[in-house]
């Protein structure tokens, strides 16, 4: 019980703000470009083999993610990052001095790398589950396309929306592999330290991993348990 | 609640092409006012595509659409002032059946007031007055279309566009339903297209009906027109059943199963062989040992029983209806002659024909 | 679709938004991929090398840390599909409302992340058998579990399109005991589905990272980060092949199953996200 009391100390407050800016930030960026992919995806036709390749390519980017991922942005833009140099370059501009890779807002975007196409992946069903008959039903009774789209469409999309930046944001704050690998803890998140603590490199208190976590899964818990309840009604609508 | 001077439809010349596939073309229509029209046809005849052009979802390539008397075909869905009835999915789920009949008064800034009352009369006329709270998803399809009926009447449409509104429901509910928009489109006056796949539909509910094959208009006319003269081989057997009989020409008549016959398709062009087009209802049997044909089999279908009768010269076995206790009269292999009850009939030329008439 | 209102073909502004973001797309998936083959396998001034891989392949600890990843992802597949498998046909067979509860426990992997799962196994495994987690082999049962909602939902898809249970009458009434009646009858029809499982399986441990480095073990991913700290360029040329290694399986799997794919990984995207992470 003590250890759940020193969660609250600085640090380890820290800790959480963090951890939970970091998983909004993703889950509402990664939700909206996400949304865009998923609206070019389910709406079009030609050319069938792009939007192929992007589906597909999608599919993988979302699973993907870890050491493999992290290494592999470091040698985009990393400090001696391949885009940096080319950058550089080109317009002599020196892209780490404005977005280091190992701080938290490059951990962002190599987060983005996956958050966007998972986005992408949850949300074309329900793209591709509004019917029709409604965007027609809605300008034969008078509504303009804007009106349609904020009375009608936004409206039954928004449980399936909510419910994805949901998985989104309990996505990026379980992460352990992606974050320890680019920053290895120079961005003080829980996951990251629940691993220092179980690992050994501070100290060895596997009771306040245990509090971590704790406090870690009720987060996680309460996410997907709001998402389930939206899910339900989403599928009754979109189906 | 009707419509004074309820708005008249106008199709002149209207062509449209899918994927270089021409899926109607140069074809005109005319509704007047408070009528109920039925576009009838099997699936890609193009009915759908017309009602479509109608209501402004689909821009035909070449012709104009008028409703009112005004030239609509470049305004958008929005201007048009029509209602529509969608197969499936037409109410919008978010929402409660008042919610959904009110949407089109809301969109109009109608006052708060004013739709509250229109929202109870209008779920009155389709007998769903209680149920105005219920979501789309507790009602059953039936329920569904009538809610969505209400709602394509609350904004008063010049046209009512109904695509195929009880393909989706059961046998009963369809009957139930359409006695319900016969009543309603009588009650209101409103200019009503209906698209149909099912002949019964068309015959029973519409003031006319346009038999459609591939993207054009074969026969427009009243029920009874379309099924009692019908003037193409088509229509004459898509609406209801018929018989091939093999038929001699002489002359300018037709003779058919012993019988000189009129007749009554004024623009054949004969080609090679020819058969006449009658219904079963039109024939007539009696028993007569020397008769032309023997009795294969028996249908009940209720109040009509078919008589399968095989003709010693031809390969494909007749249908007559009888009325089903005059059908108890005859027995199976009991030759008979069978003679049609009238004079006239359409012919056509001898096609191949894969399945027989049963 | 139709976010659009309807009658208005698609504007030519629209068509063009699509175009730029699928090119966006496709930057973004194929940037750090492009990156890291140049980073890893090119040296300044000198043009494409294996030259940066060198040290790390001669490292003693590399080559078994490869084939221990790849016995662990053999492994897990076997023990997954040996589990599953019979489970799955009996629930099917037996108790469609069991199979409800079970569906609905396979997610339970996913709400607690792999990181919470070690915190666990670390805590309860040194009170009670402080040497089980020494062997390399005790993260099998982890790994198991953490895939359990993939491979769950992957041989559940393939069961449903067979009709288990006509299939099984059937044997049965030609005179096959149940075990035969599986092994003849029913497995074959889910090959597409086991093999998917197994593809899906393996992909996750092959990037396995929380577990296998917590626990103290030597595997690929870990490899992969020792290196980086003193050699990025080798890290980036391993990351390269373990992205590529990935891919191609996923390409293998989206072959096999031809389009339900998407609706699999979406379901699959949506319960085991988080962990490989």
């Amino acid at each position: 019980m003590g250890s759940l009391a020193k969660l609250w100390e600085p640090q380890y407050r820290n800790a959480f703000e963090t951890s939970i800016s970091l998983s909004l930030l993703t889950a509402i960026v990664g939700g909206v470009l996400g949304l865009l992919l998923a609206w070019a995806l389910a709406t079009t036709t030609r050319p069938r083999w792009l939007k192929s390749i992007v589906q597909s390519f999608s599919a993988v980017a979302s699973q993907s993610g870890g050491v493999a991922l992290a290494f592999a942005f470091i040698a985009a833009i990393g400090t001696q990052g391949v885009v940096t140099g080319l950058i550089e370059q080109a317009t002599g501009w020196n892209l780490t001095s404005a977005v280091n890779i190992l701080s938290f807002f490059g951990l962002a975007i190599v987060y983005l790398y996956f958050q966007i196409p998972l986005m992408a992946i949850l949300m074309v069903p329900t793209l591709e589950g509004v019917k029709s008959e409604w965007g027609e039903a809605a300008a034969s009774l008078g509504a303009s396309r804007w009106q349609y789209l904020r009375q009608i469409a936004l409206p039954i999309m928004m449980p399936s929306i909510a419910g994805a930046l949901l998985l989104l944001f309990a996505n990026s704050f379980s992460a352990y592999a992606t974050a320890y690998a680019l920053t290895g803890g120079s961005v003080n998140l829980v996951p990251v330290l629940v691993g220092f603590f179980i690992s050994g490199n501070v100290l060895t208190d596997t009771s306040f991993a245990s509090a971590l976590v704790t406090g870690m899964i009720i987060i996680t818990i309460i996410a997907m348990a709001v998402r389930a309840l939206l899910m339900r009604r989403s599928t009754r609508w979109l189906q | 609640m009707g419509i004074e001077d309820a708005a008249g439809v106008e199709l002149a010349d209207i062509s449209k092409a899918f994927a270089g596939r021409t899926v109607l073309d140069g074809l005109d229509l005319q509704m007047p006012g408070r009528e109920l029209l039925a576009l009838l046809g099997p699936s890609g005849c193009g009915k759908t595509t017309v009602l479509r052009v109608v209501a402004g979802f689909e821009s035909p390539d070449r012709g104009r659409v008028l409703i009112g008397g005004k030239d609509v075909t470049i305004s958008s869905v929005r201007r048009r002032g029509i209602g529509i009835v969608f197969q499936a999915y037409s109410l919008f789920p978010h929402m409660t059946a008042s919610e959904n009949v009110t949407y089109g008064l809301r969109v109009a800034r109608v006052k708060k007031v004013e739709v509250a009352k229109r929202a109870t009369e209008l779920l009155e006329i389709v007998e769903l007055g209680e149920h105005g709270a219920k979501y789309p998803h507790q009602l059953s399809g039936g329920e569904q279309q009538r809610v969505a009926l209400a709602r394509a009447l609350a904004i008063q449409p010049k046209v009512l566009l109904l695509d195929e509104p009880l393909s989706a429901l059961d046998a009963r509910v369809r009957v139930q339903l359409r006695e319900q928009i016969k009543r309603i489109h009588r009650e209101t006056g409103t200019t009503t297209l209906l698209v149909t796949h099912d002949q019964e539909e068309a015959l029973t509910m519409a003031d006319r009906v346009g038999v459609m094959s591939n993207g054009r208009i074969e026969q427009l006319g009243t029920p009874e027109e379309i099924y009692h003269h019908p003037r193409t081989a088509f229509v004459s057997e898509f609406v209801g059943a018929v018989n091939r009989l093999p038929t001699i020409i002489d002359g300018s008549q037709a003779v058919t199963l012993g019988r000189r016959m009129t007749i009554t398709n004024p623009d054949f062009v004969r080609a090679g062989d020819v058969e006449a087009l009658i219904r079963p209802e039109d024939l007539r049997v009696e028993a007569a040992s020397d008769g032309i044909g023997v009795i294969s089999a028996f249908t009940l279908r209720g109040a009509v029983t078919s008589l399968e009768v095989r003709l010693d010269d031809s390969a494909r076995p007749l249908r007559v209806d009888l009325p089903s206790p005059a059908a108890g009269e005859f027995r199976i292999s009991q030759r008979v002659s069978v003679v049609p009850r009238r004079d006239s009939a359409l012919v056509d030329n001898t096609q191949k024909r894969l399945e027989p008439v049963v | 679709m139709a976010t659009m209102t309807a009658g208005e073909k698609s504007p030519d502004w629209q068509q063009a938004a699509r175009i730029a973001i699928f090119v966006f797309a496709m930057v973004l998936y194929l940037t750090p991929l492009v990156s890291a083959a140049l980073f890893g396998f090119t040296l300044p001034g000198k043009g494409f090398t294996l030259e940066s891989l060198l040290p790390t392949l001669s490292e003693p600890e590399f080559w078994p840390a490869v084939l221990q990843t790849l016995e662990l992802a053999v492994l897990t597949s076997l023990s997954s599909l040996a589990l599953l498998i019979p489970t799955l046909i009996w629930l099917h067979l037996r108790s469609p409302r069991l199979l409800a509860v079970a569906d609905g426990l396979s997610l339970i992997p996913f709400v607690v992340p792999a990181i919470a799962l070690v915190t666990g196994a670390n805590l309860f495994f040194r009170a009670v058998a402080p040497s089980f987690l020494v062997s390399v082999y005790s993260l099998v049962p982890f790994y198991v579990v953490l895939t359990l909602p993939l491979v769950f939902r992957a041989l559940d898809a393939g069961i449903r399109v067979i009709d288990v249970k006509t299939l099984m009458d059937a044997a049965s009434s030609l005179g096959a005991g149940t075990i035969r009646a599986i092994i003849q009858v029913i497995l074959p029809n889910l090959r597409t589905a086991i093999l998917n499982a197994a593809l899906l399986s393996s992909t996750y441990v092959i990037g396995e990272y929380v577990l296998s480095s917590l626990l103290l073990h030597t595997t690929f991913p870990v490899v992969i980060e020792e290196t980086g700290q003193t050699y990025p360029r080798a890290a980036a040329a391993l990351s390269f092949v373990a992205i590529m290694g990935t891919w191609l399986l996923m390409l293998l799997l989206s072959i096999l199953t031809r389009g339900k794919q998407i609706r699999l990984m979406s379901v699959g995207a949506g319960n085991l996200a988080a962990d490989a992470r």
